[in-house]
Order: structure tokens, then sequence, then C-alpha cells
């Protein structure tokens, strides 16, 4: 462990390897909660494949990937969420659609750009050690826009995400939050990709929320275990990594799934007493 | 009994996949009228309902209402694994008193309590919903639709899941309630027994409405006319309806 410091004060990279988990337990350990509430998983895997269209496409009109691949997260899920809202067909449907469409697109990209490509292979699994100053601060700024978010609208995002159809009833404005969760989840994406990969990143804004699900007793109380989990998992996982001489992105997600199967395990399957009446 | 109308209904259909789920439904509600709708398995009486309280917008007709509705949903729109306590799920029926940007005050809190307290559950305020029984369910959603203090209040099955006593005790409440405010309470329910007995006013749905009368006239004729074929197997299980209605 001595070590590990040591080394984290000495080597740029793992210090920003250090700050990127944090960044990144914290607006997955938000996030999780109200997307395993809200049964979006599928919306978030989708948007991760997504961005390997923006990507891919950034490469082949030679420009920043960031920019590109942030719009097409967000067009992803709004894409999602607009055809499904209207009905006619479900979310499940729309992501069944547009996923396959998206991963299609980066991969005509991929084959239509002229000279080299760079390495896909570590944006599709990701690398915390090749975080750059510049992935950073954007991880820093998505990461207070999301606690921002949370904090500003909690009982809103609470309502929404119990019961929808009656928070909407009930005045609670559920078409504003359900966009703004899906403007968060596509940010988070894009950049905690960086450290997960598309495949794993996945990963990262489920496993928390479904963990902290099975000790909670309110939805503070979920967020606030969500966060703490994702980031003990961050943090573990890269010292793990760096033990083990194996990629961080792998390690944490170990560790994630690890939280899972000591919580399930340990979750009381008998009904509490209530208090008497 | 009779004064303005709160809520007037006219003429609405309602059609899913070229299939006819309502058909022409007209009627009024009064002030203070407590009214149950009965019929099938898919007679529409819950897409009715839908159409009432806004969930369901492409219909022809029209719905006039004013005032602020209570709703109280089946209870399958339930998520049962969510974490969140008695008091926050009847802070909901609150919140357009709030508003956006604006926190919960202590005085909001005592409201939320004072509620579940009047509807017997208020020993449970803290306690996450999860485990909550089909009886205590129900009467949290009470207590969230009287928060939003409503000029008419729909439930849609609300003994569904609930035992006998359950029950009795749930309508026993809501009769006190209506009684108190002398608000409106439009019924959706299986139990035909429990709805004869409860309401003032009765309609029988079977994709259209087949009569809207005062519940002691209801004849097994009106029953007749939206069971169809399952009056018989229905009329042998309704013990009130031999006792009340058979001459």
């Amino acid at each position: 462990m001595k070590g590990f410091f040591s080394d984290l004060i000495q080597y740029h990279f793992l210090f920003l390897a250090f700050l990127a988990s944090l960044f990144v337990g914290v607006l997955s350990g938000m996030l999780s909660p109200i997307i395993v509430s809200r049964k979006i998983e599928y919306i978030s895997d989708g948007v991760a494949h997504a961005t390997f269209a923006g990507v891919a496409f950034a490469f082949l009109i030679s420009v920043s990937t960031l920019p590109v691949a942030v719009l097409a997260a967000i067009l992803f899920a709004f894409g999602v969420s607009f055809f499904s809202r209207k009905q006619r067909a479900s979310e499940n449907n729309m992501i069944g659609i547009f996923l396959p469409l998206f991963m299609a697109l980066g991969i005509l990209f991929v084959s239509l750009t002229k000279g080299y490509v760079p390495d896909m292979m570590g944006f599709l699994f990701g690398n915390i050690l090749l975080v750059s100053e510049t992935d950073l601060w954007f991880l820093l700024v998505v990461a207070i826009a999301v606690t921002g978010f949370v904090a500003l609208f909690f009982r809103e995002i609470q309502f929404y995400a119990f019961d929808e159809g009656m928070a909407k009833h009930y005045g609670v404005p559920v078409a504003f939050i359900h966009y703004l969760t899906l403007l968060c989840l596509s940010l988070s994406v894009v950049a905690s990709v960086k450290i997960a990969g598309v495949i794993l990143v996945n990963a990262f804004l489920i496993t928390p929320g479904v963990t902290a699900r099975f000790v909670a007793k309110s939805f503070k109380q979920m967020i606030v275990y969500s966060v703490l989990l994702s980031l003990f998992a961050c943090y573990f996982g890269l010292y793990l990594g760096y033990r083990l001489n194996a990629p961080p992105g792998t390690t944490m997600v170990f560790t994630l799934f690890g939280e899972f199967l000591l919580f399930y395990l340990s979750k009381p399957r008998k009904k509490p007493s209530l208090p008497k009446r | 009994m009779k004064s303005a109308p709160i809520l007037e209904v006219s003429q609405v259909s309602y059609e899913k996949s070229g299939h006819d789920i309502l058909s022409g439904i007209t009627f009024s509600l009064q002030q203070g009228e407590f009214a149950g709708i009965i019929g099938p398995n898919g007679a529409g009486k819950s897409t009715l309902l839908q159409i009432i309280v806004g969930e369901i917008k492409r219909y022809t007709g029209t719905v006039r209402f004013s005032g602020r509705i209570g709703y109280v949903p089946q209870r399958k729109d339930f998520q049962r694994d969510f974490p969140i306590k008695a008091r926050e799920v009847v802070a909901m029926g609150l919140y357009r008193r709030r508003g956006i940007f604006r926190f919960f005050s202590s005085e909001d809190w005592e409201e939320c309590h004072r509620l579940l307290e009047r509807v017997g559950i208020g020993e449970l305020s803290e306690e996450p919903v999860t485990f909550f029984s089909g009886g205590e369910y129900q009467r949290l959603m009470l207590a969230r639709a009287i928060a939003y203090h409503p000029d008419l209040l729909i439930l849609d099955e609300p003994e569904a899941g609930v035992d006998e006593m359950g029950k009795a005790s749930f309508y026993e409440l809501l009769a006190q309630w209506r009684k108190e405010r002398q608000r409106s309470v439009l019924l959706v329910s299986h139990d035909i027994g429990l709805v004869l007995n409860a309401c003032d006013t009765i309609m029988c749905l079977n994709k259209s409405l087949h009569c809207h009368k005062d519940a002691a006239t209801v004849s097994s004729e009106d029953l007749r006319s939206v069971y169809t074929e399952d009056f018989d197997i229905l009329i042998r299980g309704t013990h009130h309806f031999e006792k009340e209605h058979s001459q």
C-alpha cells in the first residue's frame, strides 16, 4: 500500500487516474440509483455503444472526439426516449433498433476513415492510465453537474423514479426530469468511457445502485451508499490493478461485482417487523 | 342532492389497435355523489378512469371537470422494491402546492404524518413501503390522494389484494372522509356486493354504459346486461345481491 501511495505522488499519470476514480465514483454513484429505479439500464448500455459511432465519426472528419461523442450519446438517449414516450413503440423496441444502427454507423465510419485509424480497443475497454488533463476537467464538470442535478431536484427525482405516472398527475415535471436524467446519463457515459470503455462502463452505472438498494431504507440512503460503494470499487480496483499489474477497469468491475455478491448474500429475505398497530 | 355536476363525460369513445374499448360514454357526477362503476374484465372500466384523470389523451368526446382529482390507481403500478418512506409517498400529494425549487417544510411533513394517522397507519410514517401489506398500501395511497385536497376522488379497484377486514375498514374510512368533506367519489370495483352497499349510484359498463342509477334500484337485469353469460356464476357469489335484490 505504501508503494502505491508513493507512486501516486511520483507518477503524474497515476495521480490523474486517482483523481479520475474520485470523479467517476461520485458521478456513477449518484446516477446509478436513478437508472436502476427507473429501469433505464438498457438506455445507458445503448448510450455507451452510441459513443462508439460518435468517436468513429470524429476520426473520419478529423475533429476532437469528445464533443462528437457527447452529441452521439445525447442523440441516442433522446431519440429512444422521444419515440418510446409517444407509446407507439416500447423503450426496449427503440433501444433494439437504435443500438445496432449506431454500431453499424460506427463500423461504417471506421471503414471509411483513410489512413491511420487509432486503436479502437482502448476505446472499447478503456484505460484509466491514459486519462489526460482535458479528460479530467470534463469529468470534474460532469461530476459537479450530476451532483447539482441530484441535490437540486432530489424530491422530483425521487417521485419520478418511484411512480412516474402518479408523479405527473400530482404536478411533478416528469418530462423535464426525465430528459435532464438522460442528459446527465449521456455526459456521464462519455466522461467515464476513457476509464471503463464502452463495454464495461455500464458496470459503474448499474451495479452500485442495485447493491445499495439491498440495504437502503430511503432513496437518500440509496444514493449515499451507492456513491460510497462506487468510490470504494474505483479506489480498491485501481489499487488491485496496480498490485496485480492488471487493467484497472477490469479490477474495478470485479470489485463492484464482489460488493454486489456480498450484499446480495447478506440481504435479509424475510419481512422485517413493522411497528405494531 | 341535485346540484351542478362536477364531472361531465360526453360521448367518450376510445379505440386501440382497431378495437373499440369504450363507445359513446355519457354521464355526469354530482357534487358529493359516491358512484361505483361495475362491469366484467375488459369492459373498459380502468380505461374510462384513465381518460378522466388525463392519462389517456387520444379519445373522442369531451370530459369536463373543474377542480382537483385525487387518484388511487391499481396496485400493479406500485414499484415494490423502491426505498421510499410512507410519509414521502404522501408528500407527493402535496407537491403541486410546494412546486419546483422549494423544499418541503416541517409543516408539510407534519401534515403528511397527520394524514397517515388519519388513515390509521401513522406509526408506519418512517417505514419504507417495501413491506407494506395490501391493506396498508391502499391506506397509504388514500392518504396521498387526500393530501391533494381533491374535489373528486377516483379509485381503481382499491380492494384488490386486500382481505375482507381490510376492505371493510377501507370503505368505512372512505365514507367518513366523504361525509366530512362533502366530496365526490368515483370507484371501479369487481366486488359488486361492496359497491352496492357503499355507493349512492351505480354505473354498469361493458364498453358502453348500460345504466347509471341509484344503487337501491339496480336490478338483476341491469347486471345481466353487462355480465351476459357470466351473470349466473357472478350471482352465486354475490350473497348481498341475492338477499337485497332478488325480489
